[in-house]
């Protein structure tokens, strides 16, 4: 194959490391970008060096935010004695979409996998630790453990669980079942017999 | 339901095939190397998202290509057909189902135990004559074609026990792990371990229970003394010795497993590898003798060559029987090359049993056995197929 343009190529390669595109999209994407007038690309890479340069952890939950706490550890209107635990910073875009949730956060960046090479030390359990300090932080009554129904998610939550266990607080895991508003019958069957093993008594 | 037709596209030997199955009885037959176990192999993978013989894609894959693709169409013994296409590429090393024309995320969840299969090729004699992971994965193979809650299990654990692996290993040679820390997420995988472990092992004891009868019946048809044969499910927990039993409730199995894992807790962080847990069962083939005081011997160490193989044969057509009970489908029978393997005895009593199966492919060096197969199958519900120079000429 003639090599058109090395610019083009190295676009295309930087493109293709994200996740979720392969090369063909990252191709597509790279043609795009060529098509665009001038001003809209820099506008493209100027938001990608500042999303970089501005965006940090919160100080408190860890979560990304352009200020030292992010706005849900500063709200006044949360609940500062719950905390739901989550994977990544997507999970709380998710929890907060409900609505539901009014308590704060804390994002662990990651679950152990000792497979990618990721353990405990690598994700903010520290972090979390911190926020049990009572002279800092309001007193912590009750954790949500939201990680997702993995072997790495659900052997975190054991882990967290007995890292937890000597602050004798309540700990509690979000439940695994059906979707809302479907059928039984559709549902696969896995996901069927957590529902049934995860049962409520009536 | 059987396959009514399979296209090959870049697949092993096969640049571009089209062949249309009977769906009854499919003889293959054609010299060594021109590539009948091909075919058997390609119908696995639409039917079971791998290959039979185990084989890596990208050794599937035609010399000088970069993709192959298998595609079938498959018709239920109610009429409605299924399309399921398989993509794969090696650049990317992935490969894609498509479900009737549409992509499915995974093949295990949208299509496995859809289409059951049952196979048998000279390697299944390891199944009686080799190691624990030979029956294993037998029995692995029958139970997650009716259970998908049990491969799911299966999944999670051989992800766990790979995980809990990579962590000793690491640990033993000095990784950034502090002895805290190890010792938390080692208690932790050790909980989890015990969890799927008894599920699988509860699931296991009761499918041992339930498919004996299955051996049993399918075994004395196959011989003409009284001998029965037995099997018994032997797990970390009860050992080797006979005799010792325990109990197969799962509340019990769990704190059996934590109490196992424990007490060999120092001996997997020494040997830095996972010691107790269900990829250590294994499945104990014994035959009871009719004239010896009813005693019985284990196959692996007392049998002829002539009872592995009867029993084999015995294990296979049970599974058959019993995947067809489970799942209410008639599984697709593959036979690759076991007429050489067997004796005429043998070879005749599965052929006397053809007209009780769905949908059957037999691949074979010679032609030799086809005026025996057409003494007992009607010849219209037979399609032969030779295998000349990697194309496939229907005789």
């Amino acid at each position: 194959m003639v090599n058109i343009s090395e610019s083009l190529d190295s676009l295309i390669e930087e493109l293709s490391s994200l996740p979720q595109i392969g090369r063909k999209t990252a191709r597509r994407l790279a043609m795009f970008i060529i098509k665009q007038p001038k001003e809209k690309v820099e506008k493209l890479s100027k938001s990608l060096i500042d999303v970089k340069e501005k965006i940090k952890f919160c100080r408190i939950c860890c979560n990304i935010t352009e200020d030292d706490i992010c706005k849900i550890c500063s709200s006044q209107k949360r609940n500062r004695n719950l905390i739901c635990v989550v994977e990544d910073p997507q999970d709380v875009y998710a929890i907060e979409k409900t609505n539901e949730f009014k308590g704060l956060y804390h994002v662990l960046h990651g679950r152990i996998s000792p497979l990618d090479g990721i353990g405990p030390e690598d994700i903010k359990i520290r972090e979390l630790l911190g926020r049990f300090d009572e002279n800092k932080f309001n007193r912590i009554e009750e954790l949500i453990l939201a990680l997702n129904p993995t072997v790495e998610g659900e052997t975190t939550i054991l882990y967290l669980q007995k890292l937890l266990k000597p602050l004798d607080i309540k700990i509690s895991r979000i439940a695994r079942g059906l979707p809302v508003g479907s059928d039984l019958e559709f549902a696969d069957e896995v996901t069927l017999a957590k529902a049934i093993e995860g049962r409520i008594s009536l | 339901m059987f396959l009514k037709n399979i296209y090959l596209n870049n697949f092993r030997n096969y640049s571009d095939q089209h062949i249309e199955f009977s769906g009854k009885l499919n003889y293959i037959y054609g010299s060594n190397g021109t590539g009948k176990t091909n075919i058997l192999e390609s119908i696995s993978f639409i039917t079971f998202g791998k290959s039979f013989v185990n084989s890596p894609e990208i050794d599937c894959l035609r010399f000088g290509e970069g993709e192959f693709n298998v595609s079938g169409n498959f018709e239920s013994s109610l009429g409605n057909e299924f399309s399921v296409s398989l993509n794969y590429n090696s650049a990317v090393r992935k490969k894609l189902f498509y479900l009737n024309k549409e992509r499915v995320p995974g093949f295990t969840s949208a299509v496995f135990g859809k289409f059951p299969i049952v196979f048998m090729t000279p390697h299944s004699l390891e199944i009686t004559y080799g190691n624990p992971s030979e029956r294993r994965r037998f029995f692995d193979i029958t139970l997650s074609q009716i259970s998908r809650i049990y491969l799911d299990y299966l999944r999670n654990i051989n992800r766990l026990l790979k995980l809990k692996n990579i962590l000793l290993k690491s640990y033993s040679s000095g990784g950034k792990i502090t002895g805290f820390e190890f010792n938390n997420l080692l208690e932790s995988y050790n909980d989890k371990l015990a969890e799927m472990a008894s599920e699988i092992t509860v699931r296991r004891n009761v499918f041992v229970k339930d498919f004996l009868p299955y051996l049993e019946k399918n075994f004395r048809y196959l011989i003409s003394s009284n001998d029965t044969p037995f099997m018994e499910y032997q797990t970390c927990l009860n050992g080797k010795a006979e005799g010792i039993g325990i109990s197969y409730e799962k509340e019990n199995l769990f704190s059996e497993y934590r109490r196992k894992l424990e007490e060999f807790k120092n001996e997997e962080i020494a040997r830095a590898t996972c010691i107790i847990g269900t990829h250590r069962d294994d499945y104990i083939f014994k035959l009871k003798k009719q004239n010896e005081n009813n005693k019985p011997f284990l196959l692996k160490n007392f049998c002829s060559q002539g009872e592995h193989k009867t029993y084999l044969v015995g294990l296979k057509l049970a599974e058959y029987e019993y995947i067809k009970d489970r799942s209410g489908v008639e599984p697709i029978l593959l036979l690759d090359d076991i007429l050489s393997e067997l004796d005429s005895d043998r070879v005749e009593k599965i052929i006397s049993h053809l007209n009780e199966f769905g949908q059957v492919f037999i691949t074979s060096t010679e032609s030799g056995y086809l005026g025996r197969l057409k003494q007992k199958v009607d010849g219209r519900d037979i399609s032969v197929f030779k295998i000349e120079n990697s194309k496939v000429i229907i005789r």
